[in-house]
Protein backbone atom coordinates (compact mmCIF):
# COMPACT_ATOMS: atom_id res chain seq x y z
CA UNK A 1 0.00 0.00 0.00
CA UNK A 2 2.82 2.37 0.92
CA UNK A 3 4.65 1.43 -2.26
CA UNK A 4 1.53 2.11 -4.32
CA UNK A 5 1.16 5.53 -2.70
CA UNK A 6 4.84 6.25 -3.40
CA UNK A 7 4.47 5.32 -7.07
CA UNK A 8 1.33 7.47 -7.30
CA UNK A 9 3.22 10.32 -5.62
CA UNK A 10 6.06 10.11 -8.16
CA UNK A 11 3.49 10.27 -10.97
CA UNK A 12 1.81 13.23 -9.24
CA UNK A 13 5.11 15.10 -9.05
CA UNK A 14 5.63 14.49 -12.77
CA UNK A 15 2.07 15.76 -13.43
CA UNK A 16 2.92 18.90 -11.45
CA UNK A 17 6.18 19.40 -13.34
CA UNK A 18 4.43 19.00 -16.68
CA UNK A 19 1.77 21.49 -15.57
CA UNK A 20 4.04 24.18 -14.09
CA UNK A 21 7.67 25.24 -13.95
CA UNK A 22 8.82 27.70 -11.30
CA UNK A 23 8.31 30.67 -13.63
CA UNK A 24 4.79 29.74 -14.70
CA UNK A 25 3.84 28.82 -11.13
CA UNK A 26 5.17 32.11 -9.69
CA UNK A 27 4.30 34.58 -12.43
CA UNK A 28 1.30 32.75 -13.83
CA UNK A 29 -0.53 30.93 -11.08
CA UNK A 30 0.56 32.84 -7.97
CA UNK A 31 0.42 36.27 -9.59
CA UNK A 32 -3.05 35.51 -10.92
CA UNK A 33 -4.27 34.35 -7.52
CA UNK A 34 -2.73 37.33 -5.71
CA UNK A 35 -4.07 39.92 -8.17
CA UNK A 36 -7.58 38.43 -8.33
CA UNK A 37 -7.61 38.26 -4.53
CA UNK A 38 -6.32 41.83 -4.31
CA UNK A 39 -9.15 43.13 -6.49
CA UNK A 40 -11.59 41.71 -3.95
CA UNK A 41 -9.58 42.81 -0.91
CA UNK A 42 -9.37 46.35 -2.25
CA UNK A 43 -13.17 46.52 -2.09
CA UNK A 44 -12.67 46.36 1.68
CA UNK A 45 -10.13 49.19 1.41
CA UNK A 46 -12.52 51.28 -0.69
CA UNK A 47 -15.23 50.80 1.90
CA UNK A 48 -12.88 52.51 4.32
CA UNK A 49 -13.49 49.81 6.89
CA UNK A 50 -10.44 48.25 8.52
CA UNK A 51 -12.62 45.35 9.72
CA UNK A 52 -13.89 44.61 6.17
CA UNK A 53 -10.36 44.81 4.80
CA UNK A 54 -9.08 42.43 7.48
CA UNK A 55 -12.02 40.05 6.90
CA UNK A 56 -11.33 39.86 3.17
CA UNK A 57 -7.57 39.51 3.68
CA UNK A 58 -7.94 36.46 5.95
CA UNK A 59 -10.63 34.99 3.69
CA UNK A 60 -8.42 35.34 0.63
CA UNK A 61 -5.37 33.86 2.32
CA UNK A 62 -7.31 30.66 3.03
CA UNK A 63 -9.43 30.45 -0.11
CA UNK A 64 -6.56 31.11 -2.53
CA UNK A 65 -4.87 27.93 -1.28
CA UNK A 66 -8.11 25.98 -1.43
CA UNK A 67 -8.45 26.84 -5.13
CA UNK A 68 -4.94 25.44 -5.59
CA UNK A 69 -5.87 22.25 -3.74
CA UNK A 70 -8.98 21.84 -5.91
CA UNK A 71 -6.70 20.93 -8.83
CA UNK A 72 -7.00 17.48 -7.24
CA UNK A 73 -10.51 17.23 -8.76
CA UNK A 74 -8.88 17.14 -12.18
CA UNK A 75 -5.93 15.01 -11.09
CA UNK A 76 -8.31 12.35 -9.75
CA UNK A 77 -9.78 11.94 -13.24
CA UNK A 78 -6.47 11.81 -15.11
CA UNK A 79 -6.15 8.04 -14.66
CA UNK A 80 -9.38 7.73 -16.66
CA UNK A 81 -8.00 9.88 -19.47
CA UNK A 82 -4.60 8.13 -19.49
CA UNK A 83 -6.29 4.74 -19.77
CA UNK A 84 -4.50 3.53 -16.64
CA UNK A 85 -7.72 3.37 -14.58
CA UNK A 86 -8.76 -0.19 -15.56
CA UNK A 87 -5.18 -1.37 -15.04
CA UNK A 88 -5.20 0.08 -11.52
CA UNK A 89 -8.55 -1.58 -10.86
CA UNK A 90 -7.31 -5.06 -11.80
CA UNK A 91 -4.02 -4.68 -9.96
CA UNK A 92 -3.76 -6.86 -6.82
CA UNK A 93 -3.41 -3.71 -4.67
CA UNK A 94 -6.07 -1.17 -3.77
CA UNK A 95 -6.76 1.58 -6.30
CA UNK A 96 -7.33 4.34 -3.74
CA UNK A 97 -3.75 4.83 -2.38
CA UNK A 98 -2.50 5.14 -5.97
CA UNK A 99 -5.09 7.80 -6.80
CA UNK A 100 -4.42 9.69 -3.56
CA UNK A 101 -0.66 9.43 -4.13
CA UNK A 102 -1.06 10.96 -7.58
CA UNK A 103 -3.40 13.79 -6.58
CA UNK A 104 -2.13 14.87 -3.14
CA UNK A 105 0.65 16.98 -4.64
CA UNK A 106 -2.09 19.54 -5.39
CA UNK A 107 -2.85 19.86 -1.69
CA UNK A 108 0.78 20.92 -1.23
CA UNK A 109 0.26 23.45 -4.02
CA UNK A 110 -2.66 24.81 -2.01
CA UNK A 111 -0.61 25.10 1.17
CA UNK A 112 2.27 26.78 -0.67
CA UNK A 113 -0.17 29.20 -2.34
CA UNK A 114 -1.84 30.18 0.94
CA UNK A 115 1.51 30.69 2.69
CA UNK A 116 2.80 32.81 -0.21
CA UNK A 117 -0.40 34.90 -0.24
CA UNK A 118 -0.12 35.35 3.54
CA UNK A 119 3.44 36.63 3.16
CA UNK A 120 2.56 38.96 0.26
CA UNK A 121 -0.55 40.39 1.96
CA UNK A 122 1.40 40.83 5.20
CA UNK A 123 3.98 42.90 3.32
CA UNK A 124 1.40 44.96 1.42
CA UNK A 125 -1.16 45.52 4.17
CA UNK A 126 1.09 45.27 7.22
CA UNK A 127 -0.59 42.23 8.80
CA UNK A 128 1.10 41.49 12.12
CA UNK A 129 1.22 38.09 13.82
CA UNK A 130 2.46 37.00 17.23
CA UNK A 131 4.31 33.65 17.23
CA UNK A 132 1.16 31.87 18.47
CA UNK A 133 -1.06 33.60 15.91
CA UNK A 134 1.33 32.66 13.14
CA UNK A 135 1.43 29.03 14.29
CA UNK A 136 -2.38 28.88 14.44
CA UNK A 137 -2.67 30.61 11.06
CA UNK A 138 -0.32 28.07 9.49
CA UNK A 139 -2.22 25.20 11.12
CA UNK A 140 -5.49 26.65 9.79
CA UNK A 141 -3.97 26.84 6.31
CA UNK A 142 -2.76 23.23 6.43
CA UNK A 143 -6.11 21.90 7.69
CA UNK A 144 -8.15 24.02 5.25
CA UNK A 145 -6.12 22.56 2.39
CA UNK A 146 -6.36 19.04 3.82
CA UNK A 147 -10.15 19.23 3.98
CA UNK A 148 -10.35 20.89 0.57
CA UNK A 149 -8.22 18.06 -0.78
CA UNK A 150 -10.64 15.54 0.81
CA UNK A 151 -13.54 17.39 -0.83
CA UNK A 152 -11.71 17.49 -4.17
CA UNK A 153 -11.05 13.75 -3.92
CA UNK A 154 -14.79 13.21 -3.31
CA UNK A 155 -15.72 15.40 -6.29
CA UNK A 156 -13.05 13.73 -8.43
CA UNK A 157 -14.49 10.31 -7.57
CA UNK A 158 -17.91 11.53 -8.75
CA UNK A 159 -16.56 13.23 -11.85
CA UNK A 160 -14.52 10.15 -12.83
CA UNK A 161 -17.71 8.93 -14.48
CA UNK A 162 -17.87 12.11 -16.58
CA UNK A 163 -14.25 13.32 -16.92
CA UNK A 164 -15.23 16.01 -19.45
CA UNK A 165 -16.92 17.85 -16.55
CA UNK A 166 -13.73 18.09 -14.47
CA UNK A 167 -12.86 21.72 -15.32
CA UNK A 168 -16.45 22.89 -14.81
CA UNK A 169 -16.56 21.23 -11.39
CA UNK A 170 -13.10 22.60 -10.47
CA UNK A 171 -13.97 26.21 -11.37
CA UNK A 172 -17.49 26.28 -9.99
CA UNK A 173 -16.45 24.65 -6.70
CA UNK A 174 -13.80 27.32 -6.10
CA UNK A 175 -16.40 30.06 -6.56
CA UNK A 176 -18.95 28.26 -4.38
CA UNK A 177 -16.44 27.79 -1.56
CA UNK A 178 -15.43 31.46 -1.74
CA UNK A 179 -19.08 32.47 -1.54
CA UNK A 180 -20.36 30.09 1.13
CA UNK A 181 -17.62 29.14 3.56
CA UNK A 182 -17.06 32.61 4.97
CA UNK A 183 -14.09 33.72 2.87
CA UNK A 184 -15.64 36.77 1.23
CA UNK A 185 -19.23 36.72 2.46
CA UNK A 186 -19.96 36.32 6.20
CA UNK A 187 -21.71 33.03 6.97
CA UNK A 188 -24.40 34.98 8.82
CA UNK A 189 -25.47 36.47 5.47
CA UNK A 190 -26.85 33.11 4.30
CA UNK A 191 -30.20 31.67 5.44
CA UNK A 192 -29.94 29.69 8.68
CA UNK A 193 -31.24 26.60 6.89
CA UNK A 194 -27.95 26.48 4.96
CA UNK A 195 -25.92 26.65 8.17
CA UNK A 196 -25.39 22.90 8.63
CA UNK A 197 -24.40 22.52 4.98
CA UNK A 198 -21.91 25.38 5.21
CA UNK A 199 -20.37 23.79 8.30
CA UNK A 200 -19.73 20.64 6.27
CA UNK A 201 -17.86 22.55 3.58
CA UNK A 202 -14.07 22.51 3.65
CA UNK A 203 -12.29 25.57 5.06
CA UNK A 204 -15.34 26.98 6.92
CA UNK A 205 -13.98 25.97 10.33
CA UNK A 206 -10.37 26.80 9.43
CA UNK A 207 -11.51 30.32 8.52
CA UNK A 208 -13.31 30.67 11.85
CA UNK A 209 -10.16 29.38 13.59
CA UNK A 210 -7.84 31.79 11.80
CA UNK A 211 -10.14 34.76 12.38
CA UNK A 212 -10.41 33.75 16.06
CA UNK A 213 -6.61 33.48 16.30
CA UNK A 214 -6.22 36.95 14.80
CA UNK A 215 -8.79 38.28 17.29
CA UNK A 216 -6.82 36.60 20.11
CA UNK A 217 -9.78 34.51 21.25
CA UNK A 218 -9.38 31.44 23.48
CA UNK A 219 -7.01 28.81 22.13
CA UNK A 220 -9.44 26.05 23.18
CA UNK A 221 -12.15 27.47 20.92
CA UNK A 222 -9.68 27.71 18.08
CA UNK A 223 -8.51 24.12 18.69
CA UNK A 224 -12.12 22.89 18.53
CA UNK A 225 -12.65 24.59 15.15
CA UNK A 226 -9.40 23.11 13.85
CA UNK A 227 -10.53 19.70 15.12
CA UNK A 228 -13.79 20.08 13.19
CA UNK A 229 -11.81 20.99 10.08
CA UNK A 230 -9.77 17.79 10.45
CA UNK A 231 -12.96 15.76 10.83
CA UNK A 232 -14.44 17.39 7.71
CA UNK A 233 -11.28 16.32 5.82
CA UNK A 234 -11.75 12.72 6.99
CA UNK A 235 -15.46 12.81 6.17
CA UNK A 236 -15.00 13.94 2.55
CA UNK A 237 -11.98 11.70 1.93
CA UNK A 238 -13.92 8.72 3.35
CA UNK A 239 -16.95 9.53 1.21
CA UNK A 240 -14.66 9.92 -1.79
CA UNK A 241 -13.15 6.48 -1.19
CA UNK A 242 -16.63 4.94 -0.85
CA UNK A 243 -17.86 6.63 -4.05
CA UNK A 244 -14.74 5.57 -5.93
CA UNK A 245 -15.22 1.94 -4.86
CA UNK A 246 -18.89 2.11 -5.88
CA UNK A 247 -17.99 3.68 -9.24
CA UNK A 248 -15.44 0.95 -9.92
CA UNK A 249 -17.99 -1.79 -9.25
CA UNK A 250 -20.68 0.00 -11.27
CA UNK A 251 -18.15 0.58 -14.07
CA UNK A 252 -17.28 -3.13 -14.17
CA UNK A 253 -20.97 -3.93 -14.56
CA UNK A 254 -21.89 -1.38 -17.23
CA UNK A 255 -18.56 -1.17 -19.05
CA UNK A 256 -17.94 2.52 -18.25
CA UNK A 257 -14.65 1.61 -16.56
CA UNK A 258 -12.93 1.35 -19.92
CA UNK A 259 -10.96 3.97 -21.84
CA UNK A 260 -12.58 7.38 -22.16
CA UNK B 1 -7.35 -27.68 -11.52
CA UNK B 2 -8.40 -25.60 -14.51
CA UNK B 3 -6.57 -22.32 -15.00
CA UNK B 4 -9.59 -20.84 -16.80
CA UNK B 5 -13.12 -22.17 -16.63
CA UNK B 6 -15.81 -20.31 -18.57
CA UNK B 7 -19.40 -21.54 -18.60
CA UNK B 8 -22.11 -20.02 -20.85
CA UNK B 9 -20.56 -16.56 -20.58
CA UNK B 10 -22.66 -13.70 -21.89
CA UNK B 11 -21.68 -10.04 -21.85
CA UNK B 12 -24.02 -7.32 -23.04
CA UNK B 13 -23.12 -3.64 -23.40
CA UNK B 14 -26.12 -1.50 -22.63
CA UNK B 15 -26.82 1.21 -25.19
CA UNK B 16 -26.73 4.88 -24.20
CA UNK B 17 -29.63 7.05 -25.36
CA UNK B 18 -30.78 5.87 -28.77
CA UNK B 19 -27.93 3.32 -29.09
CA UNK B 20 -29.08 -0.28 -29.05
CA UNK B 21 -27.48 -2.73 -26.67
CA UNK B 22 -24.60 -4.73 -28.09
CA UNK B 23 -24.01 -8.39 -27.33
CA UNK B 24 -20.23 -8.77 -26.93
CA UNK B 25 -20.23 -12.43 -25.90
CA UNK B 26 -23.10 -14.86 -26.25
CA UNK B 27 -22.84 -18.20 -24.48
CA UNK B 28 -19.08 -18.80 -24.58
CA UNK B 29 -17.78 -21.88 -22.78
CA UNK B 30 -14.16 -22.95 -22.58
CA UNK B 31 -11.76 -24.69 -20.26
CA UNK B 32 -8.00 -24.19 -20.22
CA UNK B 33 -5.76 -26.26 -18.00
CA UNK B 34 -2.80 -24.90 -16.05
CA UNK B 35 0.30 -24.57 -18.23
CA UNK B 36 -1.58 -24.84 -21.54
CA UNK B 37 -0.98 -22.24 -24.25
CA UNK B 38 -3.79 -21.28 -26.64
CA UNK B 39 -4.39 -18.60 -29.26
CA UNK B 40 -7.56 -16.52 -29.40
CA UNK B 41 -8.56 -15.71 -32.97
CA UNK B 42 -11.57 -13.94 -34.40
CA UNK B 43 -12.66 -11.01 -36.61
CA UNK B 44 -13.22 -7.47 -35.34
CA UNK B 45 -16.12 -7.42 -32.91
CA UNK B 46 -15.94 -11.14 -32.20
CA UNK B 47 -15.49 -10.45 -28.48
CA UNK B 48 -11.81 -11.35 -27.95
CA UNK B 49 -11.05 -8.24 -25.93
CA UNK B 50 -14.32 -8.51 -24.03
CA UNK B 51 -13.45 -12.07 -23.04
CA UNK B 52 -10.00 -11.03 -21.82
CA UNK B 53 -11.53 -8.11 -19.89
CA UNK B 54 -13.93 -10.46 -18.12
CA UNK B 55 -11.09 -12.90 -17.36
CA UNK B 56 -8.97 -10.08 -15.93
CA UNK B 57 -11.92 -8.73 -13.83
CA UNK B 58 -12.17 -5.39 -15.62
CA UNK B 59 -15.70 -6.25 -16.75
CA UNK B 60 -18.36 -8.31 -14.99
CA UNK B 61 -20.21 -11.01 -16.91
CA UNK B 62 -23.87 -10.29 -17.73
CA UNK B 63 -24.58 -14.01 -17.34
CA UNK B 64 -22.70 -17.28 -16.96
CA UNK B 65 -19.79 -18.25 -14.74
CA UNK B 66 -16.08 -17.54 -15.02
CA UNK B 67 -13.39 -18.74 -12.65
CA UNK B 68 -9.62 -18.41 -12.65
CA UNK B 69 -7.70 -21.11 -10.73
CA UNK B 70 -10.99 -21.93 -9.01
CA UNK B 71 -11.75 -18.35 -8.00
CA UNK B 72 -14.96 -16.78 -9.30
CA UNK B 73 -14.37 -13.43 -11.06
CA UNK B 74 -17.60 -12.00 -9.61
CA UNK B 75 -17.46 -13.30 -6.05
CA UNK B 76 -13.68 -13.35 -5.52
CA UNK B 77 -12.09 -10.68 -7.74
CA UNK B 78 -9.33 -9.94 -5.19
CA UNK B 79 -8.22 -13.59 -5.19
CA UNK B 80 -8.26 -13.63 -8.99
CA UNK B 81 -6.02 -10.54 -9.06
CA UNK B 82 -3.61 -11.73 -6.35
Amino acid sequence: MRHLFAVGWMLGVEDFKSFWNWRSWTFGWLLRIVTSGLSLVLVGKLLGSAASLHYLLIGNIIISGCIGALFAVMATTWNRLDGTYPLLVIAPANLIPAVIGRSIVWMLQGIATSVAVLLIYSLIFGLKFSALQLALALLSIVLANLSTYGFAFFLGALVARLPSMRSVVFNSTGSLLAAFCGAAVPISFWPEALGWLIKLLPSTHALIAMRSAMAELEVTRIAIELGYEGLIALLWAGLGAAIMTYMVNAGRADGSIQFE
Amino acid sequence: MLAIDVQALRRVYKGHGKQKEVVGLDGISLQIGAGEIHGLLGPNGAGKTTLVKVLSTILLPSAGQVSILGHDVVQQPKKVRA
